[in-house]
């Protein structure tokens, strides 16, 4: 049976329900409400990263859900398997369109997703200065400089490592 | 460090609450609005291989540096994996800091020395003399385990596990260093509730262990590996609480039996000896899931254990690793452990891995997950697979701190299957 579920800017997606289920945030609530043919409103989440998201849960939509136990032995295995080649092309966005991703598979509780994009995100700061890093987000410093100064001198240990 | 947000920083956080969602959205950078509990997800990632990882991100914004110092798990992992004695002295400051920023959780704690240039060798030639350059270096990496063990011991009931490696990368290094690791180990001789983990990677354990030291305070240990020469029955502790064991066999494995609980086992074959007199006939481990052998010494000294496999009778294993050609060749003519379920055959010998598939790997009923390493994907592909029912093969690809493995690389026996990042490979069967 289709979900429907409708965006902040209102649009309206039809969704197989084994798809939406990818999100435990739509899964739980239709658990609580029961069949019914009510759209969910989704206001934490645009149609553009809203159609991007379905995209992931419908190539995913096979995959055994996280259960939140210990892995066992092989189960870290397939967790830490690299990106796959499919999510490496499918987070291949914009940073704009990358950081919405995130918040959208935070607030969705799509765990998966949300791994692929932090570790995307991880990807990019690894190795780079604090300098780097503001420049390559657009972070604005707003340390003082004598903020700047004293955080520096107390962090001395971390250095050229 | 002793953090406490400033007037300027509540100000600025403030600040931010009062504007409207739209408004941030227009002003902020997207790395500035994702939630504190992402934003700990992303730095954890980045930590993961290398603790020290998290230096440049407390300098990037306020709340960068209010997020990292103001979540504890953020510091209770403790790593120290020094070049020289600047960085021991570096890591001294940063492990202090450490202790104080996890609050109260456990701390698991790593110090690997192999790596550590005691002499200065790459540095500038010095006047001091070896003594003076030894008594220094043992007062800097005392002053580390000082650190993290806290005045009056205050640490030592927070430590839940505790990796020591000071093998012999350096060919000096146990030297310089043998007084500091022996201090650590007489620290560690007393209640130490939590910690459930202890790694020793040593040049020998006579120095330690050999009738002085006694683990016996270690109630809680489950988890001990001991990468280093020596007989395992010199350490006294309660081998039935112990539920991972890594170690190297020499001459006997006499021992082996007394760890009933055993769920992990990884056997590294060091001696010329043999299965001796004194070994048990057979060693039977009625939990025993994971099992990981090498059996050759690595200067490629023959050995005479070819009846190993045969020795260890484990119905519940389900993870089987074998790391070099001797181990695949020796459980093949075992005919043992055809229940398991993933497989790990790390070897370079190409033909060894093939006749092990084209000979044994059909017996293997249950087997779900088969790793070897990336050179050897496409020989196993053409060669053997498709006898079986496998839809997958995986090959290793790096380590967790992103270090590339291939053939060349010995994968280190005590390093858990889930250390490696690994990638799948679908395979056809009947293509």
């Amino acid at each position: 049976m289709p979900v429907l579920l409708v965006t902040s800017d209102n649009e309206q997606f039809r969704v197989e329900k084994v798809v939406a289920q990818r999100s435990v945030l739509i899964k739980n609530m239709l658990e609580d409400v029961g069949e019914s043919d009510q759209p969910i409103p989704l206001p934490n989440v645009t149609a553009p990263v809203l159609k991007k998201v379905l995209e992931y849960c419908d190539h995913h939509q096979t995959d055994p859900l996280p259960t939140g136990d210990e892995p066992s032995a092989d189960e870290s295995r397939k967790r830490t398997t690299d990106i796959s080649e499919w999510d490496q092309k499918f987070i291949t966005v914009d940073q704009e369109m990358l950081f919405e991703i995130i918040l959208a598979a935070n607030y969705l509780d799509i765990k998966p997703l949300l791994d692929v994009g932090c570790k995307t995100v991880a990807n990019m700061i690894k190795g780079k200065s604090p300098e780097e890093i503001r420049k390559l987000f657009n972070i604005v410093n707003d340390f003082t400089p004598e903020e700047e100064a004293q955080i520096k001198k107390e962090n001395e240990w971390a250095e050229d490592r | 460090m002793n953090y406490s947000p400033k007037w300027s920083e509540y100000e600025h956080f403030e600040s931010i609450h009062e504007l409207d969602s739209a408004h941030v959205s227009r002003v902020a950078a997207p790395a500035d609005r994702l939630p504190e509990e992402v934003l700990v997800f992303i730095f954890k990632i980045l930590i993961e291989p290398r603790s020290t990882s998290i230096g440049p991100l407390l300098l990037v914004s306020h709340y960068w540096h209010y997020v990292a110092v103001t979540t504890p798990s953020i510091w209770s992992r403790i790593h120290s994996r020094p070049h020289s004695l600047e960085e021991v002295r570096k890591d001294t400051t940063y492990f202090q800091i450490a202790a104080k920023n996890s609050a109260g959780l456990p701390l698991d704690v790593t110090i690997d020395l192999q790596n550590l240039d005691y002499w200065g060798k790459k540095g500038i030639p010095t006047a001091v003399s070896h003594e003076d350059q030894r008594d220094d270096a043992d007062v800097v990496l005392s002053g580390l385990i000082k650190a993290f063990v806290g005045d009056n011991r205050t640490n030592i009931a927070r430590l839940r596990s505790i990796s020591l490696n000071d093998a012999y990368q350096n060919e000096l290094s146990f030297m310089s260093s043998e007084r500091a690791i022996g201090r650590l180990l007489k620290e560690l001789d007393c209640p130490a509730p939590l910690l459930e983990s202890l790694s020793l990677h040593l040049y020998s354990i006579e120095p330690y262990f050999f009738r002085r030291r006694s683990l016996h305070d270690l109630k809680a240990l489950k988890h001990f590996t001991f990468d280093a020469g020596g007989h395992l029955n010199y350490i006294r502790f309660i081998p039935e609480t112990i539920q991972t064991l890594s170690f190297r066999l020499l001459g006997t494995t006499q021992v082996l039996s007394q760890f009933i609980g055993l769920r992990t086992l990884s056997i590294a074959n060091w001696t010329s000896l043999g299965l001796s007199d004194e070994a048990d006939p057979e060693v039977i481990f009625p939990l025993l899931e994971c099992l990981t052998l090498r059996l050759c010494h690595p200067s490629g000294m023959r050995f005479r254990t070819a009846l190993l496999p045969h020795k260890i009778r484990a119905p519940s294993l389900n993870t089987l690793r074998l790391l070099d050609a001797e181990a695949i060749t020796a459980v093949g003519i075992a005919e043992a452990y055809h229940h398991v379920h993933t497989l790990d055959l790390l070897s370079p010998q190409s033909q060894v891995i093939i006749g092990f598939i084209k000979r044994h790997l059909y017996k293997y009923a249950a087997l779900v997950n088969l790793t070897v390493f990336p050179g050897n994907l496409n020989v196993v592909k053409d060669e053997g697979l498709a006898l079986t029912g496998l839809n997958f093969v995986y090959t290793i690809i790096s380590d967790k701190e992103g270090m590339a493995v291939d053939a060349s690389i010995e994968l280190p026996l005590w390093k858990p299957a889930s250390d490696y990042i690994y990638k799948k490979h679908a395979i056809y069967s009947g293509q």
